[in-house]
């Protein structure tokens, strides 16, 4: 795939701190259409805290977002909420509303901001979780279907409003890896058939490379970007070393001590 | 296998300025080991740039009992510019102390810092003020959401709203009647016993039904609620947040005022009322059982009731029953959201949501009372 497509998301001089803590500093770089970007670095880099500032969870210390011509972080309510109709997000756990079955979460969004019958509405549902393979599992509980089941239900959530984007913060963390892979295998499929821009937060190497065309690798070290780029290039021909070894673990660490 | 014998730790000065450690013996972590102090206290004494050597040529089994000794002197001979001459240690030991060594300590926060006793007053001063502010906020929200919701502009469910009534309201009935009816018979009680005195017995209906009605009615079935109602919106909520609920919400697009507090204020507001009245009911029928007791006959307690409690302590009491529920629902959802993101904090969350409703029931109570006696209420 070619890099002519414009960018949908722009990171421009992110700066992220808690308080006084910096967490990362000067973060800029494109999240092209159709990627299936990576955002990847070692525990505790702040993967998951880039996350929240681009879902406006949390608002930057300095530094803007992006979304097309939008500037999302100078957005006033109203604005962002527009923008997050458009954005569908699976969250580490799940989070689930655990007072709802499957089918109310996923019928909730499409409820809410859609005027589309109650019987539309749930043949909608239906199909979404069929899509991640848990047809017949509305009238379930959260509490009553296992951690990898949540995940999925999540990400069908996530999809209810055919968002444009999808972030998911660690898809397959917790998996077995069959059942992660076969995870990476529907994002890669949903992507596909809807069209959509994938934000994924994860360090598990298997998926990114099986499914990432795009990432960004955060340094611990030097708190800000370590490199950008598509994954396999960047574990074959990033010039720094940690890096490589970070994406290659069978290449020789570098010795420090 | 070699005869174990109890492990030990003897500092020896060698010739030249060196210290020796000669270690020995069966290291088990299950077993007594040698005191380290002497021999830290020796270490410590080695001039920098000094030599020590460690000879464990005597060891006859060892876990991690001596790995951790072993590395800690080598620590703290790094620490100072020591030489550790560790020829005789085993390979595996040295394996092991490089490891625990070789993690890098990262300093992601600064160390906490004991700090001054006035400092921490200034500081707990400080977020007394931002608590405050807290509040003035959250009821600044909850007041714009109660706008949205009028203009029919809020993401609000009834469904929801129906389920926490019920909640709040019918299953609270049993509690309710059942604070409220004892205390009705204590003061009922109490009163009689003092009134007993001047013959004047009859008049503790009027000490029930007035003190009922105008205080007790309404403060008990105030704490009554935010223990019982308060407690669980500050928990549901609060690990809510903990699951990254509240987060999905936001990103939903749906504000988490709307959704989540607005359901709960309105059912404590409309609930909190007729649990009163109801509660001051029962409470009057609490000294009412007592009556005989104290040659006084139901009809004699109902007609001294019906005659000396006036509609205005009523009035006053179900007046205030308003803004206790307010209260109520308030501490509770907002101690919820503020809550942090683990099991603890939830716990934290619920007993801040009780502890601050029970106080500002009372506080606000005394408030009314100051206003009615101006008022001459």
């Amino acid at each position: 795939m070619e890099d002519t497509h414009s960018p949908v998301i722009r990171i421009r001089n992110l700066t992220m701190a808690y308080g006084q803590n910096v967490v990362m500093r000067d973060l800029t770089f494109d999240i092209h259409q159709g990627d299936i970007f990576i955002i990847m670095g070692g525990s505790g880099s702040g993967k998951s805290t880039l996350m929240r500032h681009l879902l406006g969870l949390e608002d930057p210390a300095r530094g803007e977002i992006f979304y097309g011509a939008i500037d999302f972080t100078h957005s006033d309510l109203d604005g962002r909420n527009a923008l997050l109709r458009r954005i569908g997000v699976m969250y580490q756990g799940g989070a689930l509303f655990t007072s709802m079955t499957l089918g109310q979460n996923v019928a909730l969004p499409l409820e809410e901001y859609t005027h589309l019958s109650s019987n539309q509405i749930r043949t909608n549902v239906a199909y979404k979780l069929g899509l991640v393979g848990l047809s017949g599992f509305e009238e379930y509980y959260p509490s009553e279907i296992s951690g990898g089941m949540n995940k999925r239900a999540a990400i069908a959530r996530a999809m209810a409003l055919d968002p444009q984007f999808l972030f998911l913060d660690e898809p397959s963390a917790g998996l077995d890896p069959l059942t992660a892979a076969r995870l990476d295998e529907l994002l890669l499929e949903l992507k596909q058939q809807l069209d959509c821009t994938l934000v994924i937060v994860t360090h598990e190497l298997a998926s990114i490379f099986a499914i990432g065309t795009d990432s960004v690798f955060l340094d611990t070290e030097t708190k800000t970007i370590g490199a950008v780029g598509p994954p396999k290039y960047l574990r074959d021909h990033c010039p720094n070393p940690e890096i490589r070894s970070f994406l290659n673990p069978s290449e020789p660490q570098p010795q420090t001590i | 296998m070699p005869e174990s014998t109890d492990a030990f730790l003897i500092a020896e000065e060698a010739p030249a300025g060196r210290l020796v450690l000669k270690v020995g013996g069966d290291w088990s972590i299950q077993k007594t080991l040698p005191a380290l102090d002497e021999v830290d206290h020796r270490l410590q004494a080695v001039p920098p740039r000094g030599e020590v050597q460690l000879d464990l040529s005597a060891v006859t089994g060892w876990d991690s009992s001596l790995v951790s000794v072993v590395t800690d002197f080598a620590k703290k001979c790094q620490a100072r510019g020591v030489t550790l001459e560790t020829a005789s240690v085993p390979r595996g030991i040295q394996q092991l102390a490089k490891m625990a060594l070789a993690v890098p300590e990262r300093h992601v926060e600064q160390p906490p810092v004991k700090e001054m006793f006035f400092t921490r007053l200034g500081k707990a001063g400080i977020s007394v003020g931002s608590n405050v502010i807290e509040v003035f906020a959250f009821t600044g929200l909850a007041f714009l959401a109660l706008g949205r919701l009028v203009r029919g502009r809020a993401l609000f469910r009834w469904g929801d709203t129906w389920l926490i009534i019920q909640r709040v309201g019918a299953e609270a009935l049993g509690i309710v009647a059942m604070i409220n009816f004892l205390i009705g018979l204590i003061v009922g009680f109490v009163g009689a016993v003092q009134l007993q005195v001047f013959g004047a017995t009859i008049y503790m209906a009027t000490l029930v039904g007035v003190a009922m009605a105008r205080e007790l009615g309404c403060i008990m079935t105030g704490i009554i609620m935010s223990g019982r109602t308060g407690a669980s919106f500050a928990a549901e909520i609060g690990s809510m947040k903990a699951s990254q609920e509240i987060d999905a919400l936001r990103t939903l697009g749906l504000s988490p005022m709307d959704f989540l507090v607005l359901p709960r204020l309105i059912a404590m507001v409309l609930m909190m009322p007729l649990l009163t009245i109801y509660g001051n009911v029962v409470g009057m029928i609490g000294g009412a059982v007592l009556a005989p007791g104290f040659g006084i006959s139901f009809q004699q307690y109902y007609d001294q009731l019906v005659s000396s409690v006036h509609m205005t302590n009523y009035f006053a009491g179900v007046l205030k029953s308003f803004f206790f529920g307010a209260i109520v629902a308030g501490a509770g959802c907002l101690m919820g959201m503020q809550s942090g993101n683990s099991a603890s904090a939830v716990g934290q969350a619920t007993t801040s949501a009780v502890v601050a409703a029970i106080t500002a029931i009372i506080a606000l109570d005394a408030v009314f009372a100051f206003m009615f006696t101006a008022l001459g209420i």
